[in-house]
């Protein structure tokens, strides 16, 4: 009898045991205040901060107010929830930062299942799932008419008359070299090459081989190219989407020429193997003389390799055209979770309000990212406009395209059915852009979008 | 013949506390997401948003017209086929081996059964790292031998031969340990009897011990198909790149079933696409589970 009352008990504890693993809450970081924005710099109680978009910081509330953000973000994110929390003492800020790799997993699934954060992240890549599948809340009308007078392009972001985030800066690819390599090579600064022609010469120039083995690639674009593609349309003088945006444009011969530019650097020219370190770790370790890759890398290699020495220079364009037009991948606002009561909304519009408002908030996040500022009052800031980054990306932002909130799937689709079958299965570029064509508009037909090429300034030069 | 007694109360009522907990388990876990899989595939169904619009069969004839599902379907079964087949010989010959030698057996079985024991993860990752084709350890060492590596998990050519061979590596000891048991079960006065008989070693593995392992070898071929079947965690684990998010090996050589049922339904976000192939892939490891065993009972019946 004793023997089964045990038996039964620890068939009892083990499947109970099962169960403890489910529903665990995730972390909650607090973050630490340690930024130097942050740091007795906060306003004095009553006054109100910023231009049209004002927030009260003497305003009493209430309540607790969840947020989530990608882990990466907190270096130049935290200050803003510092400074809430100083100016809202009875709120009560739980932030969340999740890693980049899990964070599209977690956010939908977290917001849909009705235990998301308030307030979240948001990039306009998922504005299918997210806006139109129901899980992001409008911001409120009154803080949207202030936008429109605060920052630029907002109407651009507008869905069905309502707004449910702006563009935080404008950003597109560049190309990162290294000094060291770039001297050890004789080169300097005044080699910087301005089309894509001389960028080859120099690459060539710069790889360093042991043997057959390449010991330091002249350019790297693994893996497959990545979101590098969609700039390889712009700079052969196309139109990336149809007009609906039900169909992708690549299937023409100015974009099989780039194509076999870019591929032939690899293949003929050997400044690189597909199988090569992927770019981004390859640039930190000193392996890769030459880089394209977002501004965002900037903040990261100022975090993570304080000691390298770097530079960065626009995207060439090809000897003939008319100028490097290229793909624009801004950063926008944060999401309101629709999901969550009307309380809670006011809430994380209050948050938004402060970030809107007070410019060393998006001043922050430029810098770190490496986005050319949207808010118009920092378009003639000190501090933005010595950083070299940001330098270059207000000169060139007239020839970076922005084409809407494209699927993030299309990027995968390019990489599996052209780059990867050309550089390692010897697949023609024929067969390989038949096969990608046919893989993406099948991601395309599915996707509730419009592509917003068409309405950017330049856009009569795009066939 | 066998007496049956008839159990008093409290037995009764111990034999079913202990099944009720189990069987709520199953329903839930088990019962309920098959059945509500096979009503989502009839969808066109975004478990994220609550979208959920009837699509009849909609979802099946785009799977039946799928060349990537085609693809991951002759990639499973690639995989399935030699990494069931190359660890089940293996694991029997190491496991007769083992049961031969007189030391050191406990020492030979924590070998073996190690890497089973190790996180998937960790040394899934690991492998990723001695395998890059360029500053991998595992090429660094070739290339001392004046030969260039393969581009593993990189080459289109390599990939799935090095899926295959990291799953022999890290499944191989539960195979081997579950022949061992099989072959130290085996009676030794039927062996004596054998050897009394005048028989060799090559004919006592012939009419005693691989008839007698038979049902042990049913069960690990049926386990272990089933499982390779449904393979996904170490494809996901050796295969994805953080940068682009993307996995399933370069030109979708190493995706799976599994893992394409995964990325419709948590990167593309069509659950009810996703339902309709993991219904499809069901009923595939169903029918094969079905034909193996009947198969091995016209042998010589297996009881297992």
């Amino acid at each position: 009898m004793k023997r089964r009352v045990i038996s039964f008990l620890l068939a009892t504890v083990m499947i109970v045991g099962i169960f403890v693993g489910c529903g665990k809450k995730e972390d909650v970081s607090q973050g630490t205040s340690s930024s130097v924005a942050s740091v007795a710099s906060t306003a004095p109680v009553g006054e109100l901060i910023g231009g049209n978009v004002k927030f009260d910081t003497g305003k009493k509330i209430e309540g607790t107010l969840n947020v989530w953000f990608y882990e990466d973000g907190k270096r130049f994110i935290q200050p803003l929830f510092d400074d809430y929390q100083k100016y809202r003492p009875g709120v009560k800020l739980n932030v969340t930062y999740v890693p980049w790799g899990d964070y599209w997993k977690k956010i939908p699934v977290a917001v849909s299942g009705g235990n998301g954060p308030d307030l979240f992240y948001f990039h306009n890549s998922f504005q299918n799932l997210m806006v139109d599948g129901g899980l992001m809340a409008p911001y409120p009308k009154e803080l949207v008419d202030n936008l429109k007078k605060d920052y630029k392009n907002v109407e651009q972001f507008d869905i069905d008359g309502k707004t449910f985030y702006i563009g935080v800066g404008g950003g597109h690819g560049l190309i990162y070299y290294n000094k060291d390599i770039w001297s050890q090579a004789g080169l300097t600064d005044a080699d910087i090459p301005q089309t894509w022609e001389q960028l080859r010469e120099i690459a060539i120039k710069l790889t360093q081989k042991n043997a057959d083995k390449i010991k330091v690639s002249g350019f790297n674009f693994n893996p497959g190219a990545g979101a590098f593609i969609n700039d390889w349309q712009f700079l052969s003088g196309r139109f990336l989407f149809s007009e609906d945006g039900k169909k992708i444009m690549i299937d023409n011969d100015d974009f099989k020429k780039t194509l076999k530019f870019f591929t032939d650097l690899y293949t003929v020219d050997k400044v690189c193997t597909p199988t090569f370190p992927d770019s981004q770790q390859s640039f930190k370790d000193g392996t890769t003389a030459m880089i394209w890759m977002h501004p965002f890398f900037n903040g990261i290699l100022k975090a993570e390799t304080p000691n390298l020495k770097y530079g960065v220079f626009p995207l060439p364009k090809f000897e003939g055209a008319q100028r490097n037009w290229h793909f624009n991948n801004p950063d926008v606002s944060m999401g309101i979770n629709s999901k969550v009561d009307d309380k809670q909304k006011e809430l994380a519009a209050d948050l938004l309000t402060l970030f809107f408002a007070d410019d060393k908030y998006m001043r922050e996040w430029d810098l770190a990212q490496g986005l050319a500022p949207t808010k118009i009052s920092l378009e003639v800031d000190e501090t933005l406009a010595k950083d070299p980054v940001i330098q270059i990306l207000m000169k060139d932002f007239d020839n970076s395209v922005y084409v809407g909130p494209a699927p993030d799937a299309m990027t995968q689709d390019l990489i599996q059915n052209l780059i990867d079958p050309i550089l390692k299965g010897n697949i023609s570029i024929d067969e390989a852009m038949k096969n990608s064509v046919a893989k993406v508009n099948k991601t395309l037909a599915d996707f509730n979008w419009k592509p917003t090429e068409r309405v950017w300034s330049y856009a009569n030069e795009l066939k | 013949m066998i007496k049956r007694t008839s159990l008093n109360r409290n037995q009764i009522i111990f034999v079913w506390g202990c099944i009720v907990p189990s069987f709520i388990f199953f329903l839930i876990f088990y019962l309920f997401p098959i059945l509500n899989t096979f009503v989502g595939s009839f969808f066109n169904w975004n478990a994220l948003t609550g979208i959920m619009k009837f699509n009849g069969l909609t979802n099946y004839k785009d799977a039946f017209s799928d060349q990537l599902l085609y693809k991951s379907l002759i990639n499973t079964i690639y995989l399935t086929f030699f990494a069931v087949l190359i660890k089940t010989v293996l694991a029997f010959l190491i496991a007769l081996f083992v049961s031969s030698v007189k030391s050191f057996q406990k020492i030979y079985r924590s070998i073996f059964f190690f890497p089973t024991i190790c996180t998937m993860i960790a040394t899934a990752l690991v492998f990723r790292f001695l395998l890059q084709p360029e500053a991998g350890t595992i090429n660094g060492y070739i290339s001392i031998l004046g030969l260039a590596g393969p581009g593993w998990l990189e080459d289109p050519v390599w990939a799935m031969p090095t899926v295959i061979l990291y799953t022999i590596w890290k499944d191989f000891g539960y195979v081997f340990l579950i022949f061992l048991a099989g072959i130290q079960g085996i009676p030794t006065d039927v062996l004596e009897a054998g050897d009394i008989d005048g028989a060799t070693g090559v004919a006592k593995m012939k009419y005693i011990t691989l008839p007698l392992l038979k049902p042990i070898t049913v069960y690990n071929v049926v386990t272990q198909v089933i499982g390779s079947l449904q393979i996904f965690t170490s494809i996901i684990a050796l295969t994805n790149n953080a940068s682009t998010s993307s996995s399933g090996g370069p030109m979708y050589t190493t995706t799976t079933t599994g893992l394409y049922i995964y990325q419709n339904a948590f990167v593309s976000f069509k659950f009810g696409y996703a339902s309709a192939i993991a219904m499809i892939l069901f009923l595939i490891i169903l029918i094969f589970t079905f034909i193996q065993l009947k198969v091995s009972e016209e042998d010589g019946g297996t009881n297992t």
